[in-house]
């Protein structure tokens, strides 16, 4: 009983540590909250913008028939908001192991006695809790003028289910970081999950408009999940108990990613010490 | 093995390079042996020094046993745990600084840098701010340790660097360069510091390629050469290896090839290692040994100089160092790949 509370102690430690330093960057380089604040707005007026200059004034009327809500602004709102929020994980998870390399801190970190799975997996908390608190505060005045009545404890259930559908993205981004040990260029493969993540989810489309082989595929993305479950608790009502199933599969996926993206990482951690490449940058 | 801190029985790295050769040729794969089956035993206690020229071998050495590799061939032990099969425990052994000014979170300050890895080395928060205190008062930071280290200079970076290494108080001490660009001043510090924490019992191996640092600091010396240990023992053991002979030691502007030449062709002279600091003035330092009494030879040597109008500006005669006995043993220079050397 004393060891395992030692251990959770010292596993605490260290999420606490990484936290903190990532807190600590976030407010050192504050423009990032202006990214945050702007991105749901811009990105949704650059859809209705393209919407409008496609089909004109009947633009909002085909677009409602698609979607099936009338609330365009509001749907194209929540969908920017969870694609700036996942592109964001995918982006600063993907390149997380390499950016500690460049600082010549990978080694530091990796001879300390921390677990290694529980010092990377840390990174999830500070960006989740940041982005999704941040994004909550930009919303809301959209979120009341798009919605009369807006009840709060939903708003909650939604981040909640949002930080939950963060988890897969955290994977897929950690198995970029854990293959950056050996290969160096995160940014090509997150620039390609960041494209297909973007024109697959639904962010501001329905699905329903790709060809069905495609909506099986992007079914299969946890940004897609993720945008429904929020889209149809906000703008439908649907309580969120009623869509066990697909919460189900979120933590299905949460779990298949991370596990996956560890594994890579214990694989890719041996190749590099064979091969010298922690220090390399 | 209970007395000893560090045990390596042949202990080997091989690296795999691709040498790049133009835009669309595809380039060869090159086999480098950056440590050759080393063999050293470390007492508890004791500062051991890894001395070599840049490439020698020396930080993939302490890579090894501070587990960040893995090695090809060869075992080795540290605090009596295994390099591959605990190095968890390994991890736990030791406290290690690398790089002197690399390695830090820039936007954090060195309070708060020291504060993360004392998190990461699980030190409870109270126990890691006395911690912090203690060693910001010893590594004399305390007055710049809200600052971000982004403001810091190179020495302030070396010296949180060291105040890291110290964080989890591991009985072995594995430093590498802890010196490398710092100045005069700081560097003293750094080395009065060394010998306390050795005073105190921690065992510390370092790397260096400053003579007079390991002459000074270390207990036992390995000289490594392209990843081989060719000597090892006390400092004035490794200076018994080296025949009794003069070394003139000339500080000079103007240095030229033709002299360097002229020199190896004489009799009296064993060798010439030429370490140039400013290749605008060719200025520098010559080092030759000499086969003959200096009183017999050193007229001739100034009257070279004067011939070749090498402007002296110090000379002096000393017996063999640390650099002497890497020369003799290696046929090469010491500064071979930083500066033109010549051997004879």
């Amino acid at each position: 009983m004393r060891r395992i509370k030692e251990l959770v102690l010292n596993n605490f430690l260290v999420v606490r540590a990484v936290f903190m330093r990532e807190i600590l960057y976030w407010i050192r380089y504050p423009m990032w909250f202006l990214t945050f604040f702007s991105f749901p707005y811009l990105v949704s007026g650059l859809f209705y913008s393209i919407g409008y200059a496609l089909s004109g004034e009947n633009a909002t009327k085909y677009f409602s028939e698609r979607a099936g809500t009338t609330n365009v602004f509001l749907y194209q709102l929540v969908g920017s908001a969870i694609f700036i929020i996942s592109i964001l994980m995918i982006e600063e998870v993907g390149y997380s192991i390499r950016a500690e390399q460049l600082r010549g801190t990978l080694e530091y970190n990796y001879i300390a006695k921390a677990n290694k799975i529980v010092l990377w997996g840390s990174v999830v908390l500070p960006h989740g809790l940041v982005s999704l608190s941040t994004l909550a505060i930009s919303l809301i005045p959209a979120l009341y003028i798009g919605l009369k009545s807006i009840n709060p404890l939903d708003l909650i259930l939604g981040i909640l289910v949002l930080f939950i559908g963060l988890l897969p993205l955290f994977g897929i981004g950690f198995i970029v970081a854990a293959l950056t040990m050996r290969f160096k260029e995160p940014w090509a493969v997150t620039n390609i999950i960041k494209a297909f993540l973007s024109a697959f989810s639904g962010f501001n489309y329905p699905i329903t408009i790709l060809p069905l082989w495609l909506q099986y595929v992007s079914n299969m993305l946890p940004t897609t999940i993720v945008t429904n479950i929020i889209r149809e608790a906000i703008l439908f009502n649907r309580k969120l108990y009623t869509m066990n199933y697909q919460l189900g599969l979120l933590i299905f996926m949460s779990t298949i990613y991370s596990i996956t993206a560890f594994t890579v990482y214990k694989k890719w951690e041996m190749e590099a010490r064979k091969r010298g490449e922690l220090s390399k940058y | 093995m209970r007395d000893y801190a560090i045990v390596t029985k042949d202990l080997t790295k091989v690296f795999i390079t691709k040498e790049r050769k133009g835009f669309l040729k595809r380039g060869t794969k090159k086999r480098i042996i950056a440590v050759d089956h080393v063999n050293f035993k470390v007492r508890n206690g004791e500062i051991f020094g890894l001395l070599g020229p840049n490439g020698a071998g020396k930080t993939t050495t302490i890579k090894l046993l501070a587990t960040l590799l893995i090695p090809d061939d060869g075992e080795a032990w540290v605090n009596g745990y295994h390099i591959v099969q605990e190095a968890d425990k390994v991890r736990e052994s030791i406290g290690v600084s690398l790089y002197s000014d690399r390695g830090l979170y820039w936007k954090l300050t060195g309070r708060e840098n020291l504060r993360y890895f004392a998190f990461l080395y699980h030190l409870p928060p109270k126990v890691a701010e006395r911690r912090i205190e203690d060693l910001l008062e010893i590594v004399d930071l305390k007055g710049d340790a809200d600052k971000l280290v982004e403001e810091y200079s190179t020495g302030m970076k070396a010296k949180l660097n060291l105040a890291r290494a110290l964080l989890n108080d591991a009985p072995i001490l594995m430093l590498d360069e802890p010196t490398l660009g710092l100045d005069p001043y700081s560097a003293r510090r750094v080395r009065e510091l060394i010998l306390k924490l050795r005073d105190e019992g921690k065992t510390i191996l370092l790397t260096t390629h400053n003579m007079e640092e390991a002459d000074n600091l270390c207990d036992k010396i390995a000289i490594i050469n392209k990843g081989k240990i060719v000597a090892l023992g006390t400092p004035e053991d490794l200076k018994r290896m080296v025949e009794r002979q003069d070394i003139v030691v000339i500080e000079a502007v103007n240095i030229n090839e033709t002299l360097i030449k002229i020199l190896r062709s004489k009799d009296y002279v064993s060798y010439v290692s030429e370490n140039i600091k400013d290749p605008l003035s060719m200025s520098g330092t010559l080092r030759i040994g000499l086969n003959e009494n200096s009183r017999e030879a050193l007229p001739n040597l100034l009257a070279l100089m004067a011939k070749y109008k090498i402007k002296v500006q110090y000379i002096k005669v000393t017996g063999p160092s640390l650099e002497d006995v890497f020369i003799t043993l290696t046929k090469r220079g010491f500064y071979e790949e930083d500066q033109r050397t010549s051997t004879k």
